[in-house]
């Protein structure tokens, strides 16, 4: 049916506040983010003035922002496989549990869905180093206590920790949906075919079927882990030292403890190179997910 | 010689009695069917056989050797699966070589032989190839084995399904209604292939089907499953002629059976509708009996059954007459040419020879001419 002149308009006045609401919320801050990176402005300094790529050229020779790079990759690195493995082996008992499973699958999700600023809270209780219960635990074993948040050898490990406790649920719920669409008459054809180990079958036929989710998962909780902030925030406060100094919590700091936007607009574009980057990356493979 | 043999094989899913005391021995190289409505156990008794299930009770002999407590990877068994069961991964070569290759090399061959590493893995691989190129040839499936399940059609991934069966030339091949997922026609010509090639190969070959036609045209002997349980076992022309049961006689044939209630007569004579047809069952005299012919023993007379015609369909070669005798459906097959019309009343004479009778239970008796009764 063509369309009047009329309803065209309709149609633009129609979509017209969604849009504005857009432009306004999520448009114009990005070019806003992306403009102050160009300049030397500082919240409360002077009238900004164009810089053009010094700020770029600062953030990349400054020791801090690269440490913190590395320690946003430590924690990825850290997190990801985790969670990764752990989720698919968690799945893996699952699927075959009958009564009950329902049961499992609901706690190991809870720490997905809990909100992770108030369990960080939790967890600041189970670590603290003189009433905390891993010390206590250590502790009845006749071991030595850890300040395992003031530490910089277990300050990132155990953020990680908490991070892979909180991812684990995500990445299973995923690899249980991708575990129920194995036909089981593959795995019946497997074993005819002389492939009576569960781990032969596991890499002939569960693994091929799940390897396009499994990537999936990868690419999301990557994107959740290089987000990483509120056990940061909470917990460490980017210490000791610069131990937990994540990409976003240096974002945080530079913006609205220092006050120097212009700086943390650059470390923000940086940021968003990356996550946009996965996001693309997880839309691409959720087509061909989608087309297989 | 006997190669598979089933004795007394029990199976229950919690209440369900699914399978009750079931025997069933197959000769080798015998092409066997198992033939049942769905829901009567018979891909339950295909998987307990290649030991995808246990059975409560009873045991399976296969070539001598009890199958009991011997997993499923290491019974001398080959299966095609309704699904064809295919890795998509892989490729039809691949898919095919898979059971040689677990079979003939270790997993570290394995891993190394795809590395190149191993020149005893690749002496075996070699050979395997050779193997396949030679199997898939037979099946003429030689262009597609470079390609993917994915990108085959149903007939080809049915030919590699079956080629991945036969490789290993195991003793027995199992078949679990593999033709049900092909379009009408090409199920016909992949039917008369398989039974091409079973013969072929000479494997013994255990043949599920829902459908009666498709178990006819390929088996030397079927095994009709009712509830569980081997209702009749015998060779095609059996089932269809002389079934035990009323059950068999209904659930095989292309058409209804044309059923007709009576009671015999005290000295066991048998006569329809005061027609008296010269037979007699002397044990089941003076009993409630169901005679019942198919549509082919029921012909046009000068006089006999009085039917009123309902419907006529004319197959070229022969015609079907769907007709009413005493508010009972009738259906007869007659030759081109009878003349008769919609609403005729026609006369119909059941051939005597052709009739098969059943007691009040439904199981099926022996009758006798009349004559050679009275003589005797």
């Amino acid at each position: 049916m063509p369309e009047t002149r009329d309803q065209r308009r309709m149609g633009l006045l129609l979509a017209s506040p969604a849009a504005l609401l857009m432009l306004l919320l999520q448009v114009l801050p990005l070019l806003l983010v992306l403009g102050t990176a160009f300049t030397d402005w500082q919240l409360g300094g002077d009238p900004p003035a164009f810089v053009g790529l010094e700020n770029f050229r600062a953030l990349l020779a400054d020791p801090d922002f690269r440490a913190s790079v590395l320690v946003t990759a430590r924690y990825i690195l850290m997190v990801v496989p985790g969670a990764l493995g752990l989720g698919l082996g968690l799945a893996l008992l699952l699927q075959g549990c009958g009564r009950g499973r329902m049961i499992y699958q609901t706690i190991f999700f809870l720490p997905y869905i809990a909100t992770l600023a108030a369990m960080s809270i939790a967890w600041q209780m189970l670590l603290h180093p003189s009433f905390g219960m891993a010390n206590q635990v250590l502790a009845a074993l006749g071991l030595g206590g850890v300040n395992w948040l003031r530490d910089e050898a277990t300050a990132l490990p155990v953020l990680a920790l908490i991070g892979v406790w909180h991812e684990t649920g995500f990445a299973m719920v995923f690899f249980l949906a991708a575990l129920t669409s194995v036909p089981a008459e593959l795995h019946d054809a497997a074993r005819l075919d002389g492939m009576g180990g569960g781990w032969d079958r596991f890499w002939l036929v569960t693994g091929p079927h799940i390897a396009s989710i499994g990537l999936f998962v990868l690419v999301v909780l990557t994107a959740h882990a290089v987000m990483v902030f509120d056990t940061v925030a909470l917990l460490t406060q980017g210490g000791p030292g610069n131990a937990t100094r994540v990409l976003l919590y240096v974002i945080y700091q530079e913006g609205f403890s220092f006050f120097r936007s212009n700086v943390a607009a650059t470390a923000t574009v940086f940021f968003l190179a990356f996550t946009l980057t996965l996001g693309v990356l997880q839309l691409r493979l959720g087509r061909t997910r989608g087309a297989a | 010689m006997t190669q598979l043999e089933i004795e007394g094989v029990t199976k229950r899913f919690g209440e369900m009695e699914v399978l009750r005391s079931v025997s069933l021995r197959a000769r080798s190289g015998e092409f066997v069917s198992l033939l049942g409505p769905s829901g009567c156990g018979k891909s339950t008794l295909l998987r307990i056989v290649a030991g995808l299930e246990q059975p409560d009770a009873g045991s399976i002999r296969l070539g001598g050797r009890e199958l009991r407590g011997v997993a499923a990877s290491e019974r001398d068994v080959a299966m095609v699966f309704q699904s064809f069961a295919l890795y998509p991964q892989m490729t039809a070569r691949e898919n095919i070589a898979l059971p040689l290759r677990v079979r003939r090399l270790t997993r570290l061959q394995r891993f190394a032989g795809r590395l190149g590493l191993s020149p005893a893995a690749r002496r075996i691989g070699a050979e395997i190839d050779r193997q396949v190129e030679a199997l898939a040839r037979t099946l003429e499936i030689g262009p597609l084995l470079g390609r993917r399940p994915g990108s085959l059609s149903g007939g080809q991934r049915q030919r590699v399904a079956l080629g991945r069966a036969l490789i290993r030339q195991s003793s027995l091949l199992l078949m679990d209604e593999p033709l049900s997922n092909l379009d009408a026609r090409l199920r016909l010509q992949t039917r008369d292939e398989i039974a091409q090639i079973q013969r072929q190969f000479g494997v013994t070959t255990l043949f599920v089907t829902h459908d009666q036609a498709e178990a006819m045209a390929v088996s030397d002997r079927i095994a009709v499953m009712l509830k569980g349980e081997i209702a009749q076992f015998g060779t095609p022309q059996e089932i269809y002629r002389t079934p035990s049961s009323l059950a068999v006689a209904e659930f095989v044939g292309a058409t209804r059976l044309n059923r007709f209630e009576a009671v015999a007569w005290p000295d066991g004579a048998l006569a329809l509708g005061g027609l008296p047809l010269g037979l007699a069952a002397p044990a089941l005299a003076g009993q409630r009996v169901t005679l019942a012919w198919r549509p082919e023993g029921l012909s046009l007379a000068a006089s006999g059954l009085p039917v009123t015609v309902r419907r006529l369909e004319d197959h070229g070669a022969d015609a079907f007459l769907h007709a009413e005798y005493e508010g009972r459906p009738v259906a007869a097959r007659l030759r081109s040419g009878h003349g008769l019309a919609v609403g005729d009343t026609a006369w119909l004479r059941p051939a005597p020879e052709a009739l098969m009778l059943f007691d009040a239970a439904g199981m099926s008796h022996p009758c006798r001419p009349l004559a050679a009764y009275v003589h005797a």
